[in-house]
């Protein structure tokens, strides 16, 4: 029967939802994280049919949408010019790598303390999450173009925003996306640890806010959400690179 | 016996290998000063304020300060303590996965996915849930790194694995190698490049995992350290602690970078 990977993976996923959902029914092992299936779509429905709660998702959507575009431009912009310029891209390769592999929330005191505590300071995380994954993105595809192209393209005596137009950016296309949706992901992230740590609004808080009540369902009801959105974002941008031709 | 002139056109020669050698190195550092200079010309002329920004002297000396006076010691002590163990548990957790979905084929090519998917989603949000189940003690942090850590280990080591050339073991069977003995002689030293490389993106991702939830618990550690100076406004100090941290994570990659390279090479 099972015999198939698809089938394997459809029986563990069932398994540990078994598991998951019998334990909570009879409280067996900490049943304060267990909750029911039940109980978190309660929480889902419950959540959802409040206002509040649509405020606190507009909030969190904003912050993210408005860093991440931010990001999309700049990560492109500075990851096309290292990759132009390969004598400042090996320069600076090795300190963009030291700040991308630094945990982003630590930047958040340096942050506050010139964006204060309010969407400003959301959107530059959500910028800082972001940017990283972009521009290493853009800044490795530049390195796989292939050089004949860019030859024939200044043989004809191109202008530069030709080149970034017409020999760059189609070469990018894929190494982008795969940055966009690696640098959503972290802006979201970036977003949501915020606002559970400082915030006065968005999921995040919320999140902080039922974990601050014991309300274990809504809370977990605000994480599948949570989840939910990056899901969707990630196959927005899955369907949108698998449209875009080769 | 005669000893040979120096070529005069040779001597530029070997000093343009070691510009061009050296320049990227060298321009970076030069960007990096200049960046330093700039910004605090920038706080020195008043075009921005001490107190938004703190200057790159004030940076160094809460530094100093904070080395003296032992916060910063003790906090690293128990971040890299912490990590230790997470990345402990993830190595151990990760090479036994990692080695049954190589042995197992069908669950290899089942789970992999799988596995790519929970790396990709935003795993940190997960936190409260860990709150939950350790209470606000340094086990939530060590669980929730270990699980960060140990993903990427599993996938890499059944790659690596998986990447052996079968030429090899054909070799080792032809001298009649006990299974055991391909193994531990040919497969693992074969694939151990692979399987460092996600060592190494386990290291990098459990110290990412470690240092944000001390920051968001504030338990104990860089991160609780960071975020006790920020509650007090102590801002140069919290400058010079983000400065901390980013240099112990490219001290990180550096050092893994290197011992990477080194255990390619040496095959």
């Amino acid at each position: 029967m099972l015999n198939t990977p698809t089938r394997v993976r459809a029986f563990a996923l069932f398994a540990i939802w078994l598991i998951w959902e019998v334990n909570a029914q009879i409280a067996w092992l900490v049943p304060e994280v267990f909750t029911p299936t039940s109980k978190i779509l309660v929480g889902l429905v419950e959540i959802s049919t409040s206002k509040v709660f649509y405020e606190h998702l507009f909030f969190t959507i904003l912050s993210t949408g408005v860093g991440f575009l931010i990001a999309v431009v700049a990560g492109t912009i500075i990851g096309i010019a290292l990759g132009a310029f390969k004598i400042f891209g090996r320069a600076l390769n090795p300190y963009i790598a030291a700040f991308a592999s630094s945990p982003k929330i630590i930047f958040l005191p340096v942050v506050m303390s010139f964006a204060g505590w309010g969407t400003e300071t959301k959107i530059t995380m959500a910028f800082i999450g972001a940017i990283f994954p972009i521009l290493l993105s853009a800044y490795a595809g530049m390195l796989t173009i292939n050089q004949v192209h860019i030859r024939v393209a200044k043989s004809f005596n191109i202008k530069w925003y030709d080149l970034v137009r017409k020999v760059y950016l189609p070469s990018l296309r894929h190494p982008l996306l795969v940055g966009f949706r690696l640098g959503f992901g972290a802006s979201l992230v970036s977003v949501v640890l915020t606002e559970a740590k400082f915030g006065e609004s968005g999921l995040g808080f919320l999140a902080m806010q039922y974990y601050g009540l014991y309300a274990i369902g809504k809370m977990f009801s605000v994480l599948v959400i949570l989840f939910a959105l990056a899901i969707i974002a990630n196959f927005l941008l899955d369907r949108f690179a698998t449209r875009v031709p080769h | 016996m005669t000893t040979k002139a120096p070529n005069p056109a040779t001597a530029p020669s070997k000093m343009l290998k070691y510009w061009h050698r050296h320049m990227s190195t060298l321009l970076g550092l030069g960007i990096f000063a200049a960046l330093l200079a700039l910004w605090e010309t920038s706080i020195s002329l008043g075009w921005i304020s001490k107190f938004v920004l703190t200057p790159p002297s004030g940076i160094v000396k809460a530094l100093i300060k904070l080395t003296q006076n032992g916060e910063l010691t003790g906090a690293l002590f128990t971040t890299l303590s912490i990590l230790a163990a997470s990345l402990g548990l993830a190595m151990v957790i990760g090479i036994s996965i990692g080695y049954l979905l190589y042995r197992n084929q069908l669950w290899g090519k089942a789970f992999e996915p799988l596995l790519g998917a929970i790396f990709a989603s935003p795993l940190p949000l997960m936190f409260p849930i860990f709150l939950v189940l350790f209470g606000r003690t340094f086990y939530a942090i060590i669980f929730l790194a270990t699980i960060y850590g140990s993903i990427p280990i599993i996938m890499n080591t059944r790659e690596a694995l998986l990447s052996v050339r079968r030429t090899l073991i054909w070799v080792g069977r032809s001298f009649r190698l006990s299974e055991t003995q391909i193994f531990w002689k040919i497969i693992v030293p074969a694939a151990a490049p692979l399987m460092f490389s996600g060592i190494r993106m386990g290291l990098i991702y459990a110290l990412l995992g470690v240092v944000a939830f001390e920051f968001l618990t504030d338990l104990g550690g860089l991160g609780r350290l960071l975020s006790e100076l920020n509650y007090k406004f102590k801002i140069p100090e919290s400058f010079a602690l983000t400065a901390a941290t980013v240099m112990l994570s490219g001290l990180v990659l550096f050092i893994t970078g290197w011992i990477e390279r080194s255990i390619s090479n040496s095959r």
